[in-house]
């Protein structure tokens, strides 16, 4: 390895690995070794040439944008995929506990507590891949769905079971400050972005 | 160097132009701007393959390995039917606009 191979590395070394990468990497030390070895012909001496080459290689901003733009189509493709396979494990999951629910304990319904579980699952899953493909918190939406779903628990347990006190509003009253909380952090963040 | 903006706006129909002409590696095309513009203009390799990989994204370019020679393989490019068009079109485009600054930059003095 030579100076111009090192410097081209370096260069790009916060790049994520890909062989994408390590193909650009392999072209743009062969064609600077030529040129070094060009200007060498031409009566440089080595070190001058390589300083040359090196000097006049600019930065790599636009090539690190044409990398970070495919990285990122990849990888909302990858959380596309994830999502989806969450979506349809989820659903058979819960599936399969509302059969075995429904064939074996037809009198107690408690297929709503594994389902609460694992619709954590999917929902994170689809909150993720909103916020990467668009670019915006989604804190807020998240919260309320959490709260919905939260609430939804506690009503059925309160419905269910005493049906004749009514206690669920406490609960819905602890946990209100969460979607509460982040509506004002969004709020005053983007009071701030106006005012800059 | 002369006013680059302007250039830069073009580089992705030069580099396709250039690669019209003949399949080439990237190095050959710097040495081949510097050589037609008589050292008035000079692409940073840097820049160069930003282009390159713009290009093959868009798929008017696709590049493929050449013979073993100094310090690797080398790696060439050759245009796409896609690239053909599009440079024609790009060629369409600036003899549009470059009627149209004239009619307003020439003649004075």
């Amino acid at each position: 390895m030579n100076e111009i191979d090192m410097y081209i590395i370096k260069l790009f070394e916060d790049i994520p690995e890909s062989n994408r990468k390590n193909e650009i990497v392999q072209e743009i030390i062969q064609n600077l070794n030529e040129k070094v070895s060009d200007l060498v012909l031409n009566g440089q001496t080595r070190e001058q040439a390589i300083k040359k080459a090196v000097d006049d290689f600019g930065d790599i901003d636009d090539l690190k944008r044409e990398f970070s733009d495919s990285t990122r189509l990849a990888e909302s493709k990858r959380n596309g995929l994830s999502l989806a396979f969450s979506i349809w494990g989820g659903i058979l999951i819960i599936a399969l506990f509302l059969f075995i629910n429904f064939y074996y304990t037809p009198d107690i319904i408690w297929f709503v507590y594994p389902a609460f579980a694992i619709i954590w699952w999917p929902m994170t899953m689809c909150f993720q891949w909103y916020r990467k493909k668009y670019e915006v918190s989604v804190g807020f939406a998240f919260s309320v769905c959490s709260f919905v779903l939260i609430i939804g628990l506690m009503l059925f347990i309160n419905i269910y079971y005493t049906p004749k006190i009514i206690w669920f509003v406490y609960p819905v009253f602890a946990i209100i400050w969460w979607p509460l909380a982040m509506f004002f952090h969004d709020l005053r963040q983007k009071s701030r972005e106006d005012v800059e | 160097m002369i006013s680059s903006d302007i250039i830069r706006g073009h580089l992705d129909a030069i580099i396709l132009r250039l690669i019209y002409e003949k399949d080439c590696y990237g190095y050959e095309i710097a040495n081949e701007i510097i050589d037609r513009t008589n050292n008035e203009f000079k692409i940073k390799e840097a820049t160069l393959y930003a282009v390159f990989q713009r290009l093959v994204k868009k798929e008017l370019i696709e590049s493929y390995l050449g013979d073993i020679s100094l310090g690797g393989r080398r790696r060439y490019y050759r245009i796409t039917n896609l690239g053909r068009a599009y440079l024609n079109e790009e060629i369409r485009n600036w003899h549009n606009a470059r009627d149209i600054i004239n009619i307003f930059m020439e003649g004075l003095q």
